[in-house]
């Protein structure tokens, strides 16, 4: 199956769960060197919608064509790390990883060489979130799925891992397609946005999400404003 | 005496090694109740075998595969907790048991051994099943190591990942069955659980890699039976409640240690 310069084409994807629907025909492509965004309130059906492009979850209809060969990472959400098993970064990072070549370069370039011989659960969330990171990246992957995965960070630690992510959708080829609720973030740094409420309310580039009325009657004109004031500051040059 | 005692080490051997490894992933899981419910459908296995005439081994492999089907089925079709679900499968296959024996009126049916086990009963064809299921389990889990711990930390990154978790699982129960059905009857079903959850657990205290800890379990359950075996050849004591007396005491001590440890650094 040939699909132009998309990486990912999903058609008409549907999900029931409990006679709830939790996707209604949903569809959109993934390009390469995309860097796609995908938002909207909790419970909207965004992370399911991961789940099923990574096969972990099946839709109830609908397609998901992926390109032959695609490499895919995944950072999950933020998740609990249980103290009852011994397992320290080093260990975690080379653990079901057949490629481990560019261990060194990552480490560095996320800055968690210092924290290797550390047990997962004594990391600070921002510090979890880099390891998971690195461990996605030592995958070399054509893209890069996050889910929401600055959740629960403090605002310096938001910070720090967006910039990583930038610096490395700008100095490589990979395509990433994340899940957020930070919507400053996110209007900032994506190309593309979702504006996702159990089907696509509108899509686009940032500047026309945000000022879009669907985006408006879910996250109020309040947080549009801000966006767009945002938007404003970052896109013109200040003598 | 002389042959008696070396059939005794080269069970507890056995057993130390099975239990070592799969009570670091009740640990790890926190399937501990799992293996406590699992430990009693096996007495339901060994009444129905022994009604029935069955070897005893496949009755407790063939009720306890019965039992975790029964619980993966009801924990996707109700909305109770899998530790309810495990409570009311685990209760109702010991009353069930209980029932058969008094029907059954055999009198090869000792409930005190069924219980607490009994590490002298074991004949020599039992020994190579036992060292059987033990290459089974350091095979496997071998094969699958990898995967089960990534598994273990977290389910979507290793489903992402393309583990299949529904065979892992599987995989994991199966072998859970098979450590049930061949050490109940040397620790009986009340103490198999502990046998799984104490040296695991004490190993946990002093470990910083899942290897480190499989191998320090490994090294205290041999400790603890050796030397249990020892005791009670001695002083007349039952074997199975000494081995595990054994590994509680090894745990309070570790315990004791490991905090003076900690306050002095």
């Amino acid at each position: 199956m040939k699909i132009d310069s998309n990486i990912i084409k999903i058609s008409d994807v549907c999900l029931n769960v409990n006679n709830k629907n939790i996707l209604n025909n949903v569809s959109f492509e993934i390009k390469n060197n995309d860097f796609l965004t995908i938002i909207g309130p909790n419970g909207a059906g965004k992370t399911s919608l991961l789940k099923i492009i990574l096969g972990i979850i099946k839709p109830t209809k609908g397609s998901i064509e992926i390109q032959n060969k695609l490499n895919i990472s995944y950072v999950p959400q933020y998740m609990n790390i249980e103290k009852s098993i011994p397992v320290n970064v080093d260990y975690f990072l080379k653990l079901y990883q057949k490629d481990t070549s560019s261990f060194d370069e990552i480490i560095q370039r996320i800055s968690i060489e210092k924290i290797l011989k550390k047990q997962l659960y004594e990391l600070s969330g921002g510090e979890l979130q880099k390891v998971l990171l690195g461990k996605a990246l030592l995958d070399k992957p054509d893209l890069l799925i996050l889910d929401e995965p600055a959740q629960n960070l403090d605002i310096s630690s938001q910070i720090e891992l967006y910039k990583i992510i930038n610096e490395l959708y700008k100095s490589s080829n990979m395509s990433i397609l994340m899940v957020s609720h930070d919507l400053h973030m996110v209007m900032s740094s994506t190309k593309r946005v979702i504006c996702l409420y159990h089907h696509i309310c509108c899509a686009g580039e940032p500047s026309f999400v945000y000022q879009n009325p669907e985006f408006i009657s879910i996250f109020g004109s309040n947080m549009s404003e801000l966006i767009s004031l945002y938007s404003h500051y970052h896109n013109h040059k200040h003598n | 005496m002389e042959f008696e005692i070396i059939k005794l080490f080269l069970t507890s051997t056995a057993i130390s090694v099975i239990c070592g490894i799969m009570g670091c992933f009740v640990v790890w899981k926190k399937m501990a109740y799992f293996g406590d419910s699992l430990s009693h459908s096996a007495i339901l296995g060994i009444a129905l075998g022994v009604s029935f005439n069955i070897n005893h081994s496949i009755s407790i492999i063939f009720v306890a595969l019965l039992f975790s089907f029964l619980l993966i089925k009801m924990q996707t079709k109700t909305s109770l907790s899998a530790d309810s679900l495990l409570g009311i499968l685990a209760h109702s296959s010991l009353a069930v048991a209980m029932i058969i024996i008094a029907v059954s009126n055999k009198s090869e049916i000792d409930l005190e051994s069924l219980l607490f086990g009994d590490i002298s009963l074991i004949s020599l064809s039992e020994i190579i099943f036992i060292y059987f299921i033990l290459i089974i389990v350091i095979f496997t889990i071998n094969r699958f190591w990898q995967q089960l711990i990534l598994l273990t930390i977290n389910n979507d990154m290793a489903t992402a990942r393309g583990i299949n978790k529904t065979k892992l699982n599987a995989i994991f129960i199966i072998l859970m069955t098979l450590t049930v059905a061949s050490t109940i009857k040397i620790l009986g079903s009340l103490l198999i659980t502990s046998m799984l959850i104490i040296p695991a657990a004490t190993a946990r205290l002093i470990s910083k890699t899942p290897h480190g800890m499989v191998i320090t379990t490994i090294l205290l359950s041999l400790f603890s039976s050796s030397l249990a075996i020892l005791f009670s050849n001695k002083f007349n004591l039952p074997t199975g409640p000494s081995i595990i007396a054994l590994c509680a005491i090894n745990f309070v001590l570790i315990v004791i240690l490991f905090k003076k440890f900690k306050h002095e650094n």
